[in-house]
């Protein structure tokens, strides 16, 4: 290429380019008729892009679900080991009572609990948690009345049992009541559930309940533990002169719970 | 040459691509084809302007803006000729220098440019962050590719 021809084809592509650039040549429609039809010919290749990108993202996303469901599983193998080590701690445990009461001749046998774990699948859409619904129905063999609880309190009771589903109301419900016992007392009460605090019935004068008193439910068979119902957070004089007027505060918030178990009665 | 075409042309769709999907302003995308331009400059000298040309048209096809690819790359490469034409020796230094004050001086242009035309957010750091870029790039190819091409 000679020197002038060089510079010619070069000062003439930028002032060519410039004005066309500034006079918005792109917008001419022959111009645009052969910017489509080349972009015709390109477009697959976006397409392809496109679609190799979106594949890109939903592998990256499952990787990283893979990651962390990986990491709860090792959490969950961990803490299954433990529970497997308190199994066989209580099953020497319940050994050694047995041979016990035998010694002193005790009649009560200690008898395992019916148990299933279960997943709980709805909450209460008002947000006042009067009931959760749960997994499992007739299919798993539930039943009204049959108690709801967490590791260590109760969630609620059966109130009604459908196909693969069961509604259970929980302790912030009206409908709900349960024999109780109030934690170093004998005296058995009824607890009635109420939003946002229940209400401990006939409760006398003269018994010794004060504020921060824990409320254990009790089983009149004595088959099923004594599992935490809540905690009394008010004592007050009642309407009628002979009982008192005894708040307790459920120890469950039905929204965090996720696994429960139901206990058969 | 006819692998050059085609170097070339995939350059432009990578660009193309780039420009469409992950930078806008497109200013701040890499510079594929000068890249390639700048790498055929070096061996072959002044009749790479001809495919800066041929290179500059397509990209303005494909991205719906005659005019701006063709000034721009023809600018950059003539630039980038003249000056290294005026160096007695090439080194690593004369190239290396010379290519990436290029590749600035064409993100500025087309900044300027753009700048007429249009309004947008500018943000200096993506700027000189995607010239840094350029900048790696540039000098892996150098000590990767052409110096051992020269060399041989």
């Amino acid at each position: 290429m000679t020197n002038r021809k060089f510079h010619t084809i070069a000062l003439l592509s930028i002032g060519l380019g410039f004005i066309l650039f500034i006079l918005d040549f792109s917008d001419i429609s022959y111009v645009k008729k052969i910017s489509n039809a080349v972009n015709t010919l390109t477009s697959p290749i976006l397409k392809f892009k496109e679609q190799i990108t979106s594949e890109l993202k939903e592998e990256i996303g499952a990787y990283f679900h893979r990651v962390d469901v990986e990491k709860e599983n090792i959490k969950l193998r961990k803490r299954i080991n433990s529970l497997l080590l308190t199994e066989k701690e209580l099953e020497a445990c319940l050994s050694e009572l047995n041979k016990l009461s035998k010694k002193i001749k005790l009649k009560d046998k200690f008898r395992k609990l019916k148990y299933s774990i279960s997943r709980v699948v709805y909450y209460d859409p008002s947000g006042f948690d009067l009931f959760i619904i749960i997994n499992g129905g007739k299919d798993k063999g539930f039943r009204e009345g049959d108690l709801v609880v967490t590791e260590v309190a109760v969630v609620g009771i059966i109130e009604a049992v459908f196909g693969t589903t069961s509604r259970v109301i929980t302790p912030l419900n009206e409908n709900f009541s349960s024999s109780v016992v109030i934690s170093g007392k004998r005296k058995k009460y009824i607890y009635k559930g109420g939003y946002p605090t229940g209400d401990l019935l006939h409760v006398n004068v003269e018994d010794k309940v004060k504020k921060g008193d824990k409320v254990f439910f009790s089983d009149p068979k004595r088959r099923i533990p004594s599992f935490l119902i809540g905690q009394i957070v008010q004592v007050e004089r009642g309407e009628n002169p002979f009982f008192r007027k005894v708040k307790v505060k459920p120890a469950v918030d039905p929204r965090t719970q996720e696994y429960i178990f139901v206990i058969g009665r | 040459m006819l692998v050059f075409f085609f170097l070339l042309v995939c350059a432009v769709l990578i660009e193309v691509i780039f420009l469409q999907s992950f930078f806008k302003p497109g200013f701040i995308a890499p510079d594929i084809v000068l890249f390639l331009l700048l790498t055929k400059a070096y061996f072959h000298g002044r009749q790479t302007l001809l495919w800066a040309v041929f290179s500059g048209v397509l990209l303005d096809l494909l991205t719906d803006t005659v005019g701006l690819g063709i000034t721009t790359q023809v600018f950059s490469l003539y630039f980038f000729l003249l000056v290294m034409e005026r160096f007695l020796f090439r080194t690593a230094l004369t190239f290396l220098a010379t290519a990436g004050l290029t590749l600035l001086l064409k993100k500025i242009l087309v900044l300027f440019l753009m700048k007429m035309k249009f309004s947008f957010e500018f943000s200096v750091g993506f700027l000189i962050t995607s010239w840094i870029i350029e900048l790696i790039l540039l000098i892996s190819m150098y000590f990767i590719y052409l110096r051992r091409y020269e060399q041989a």
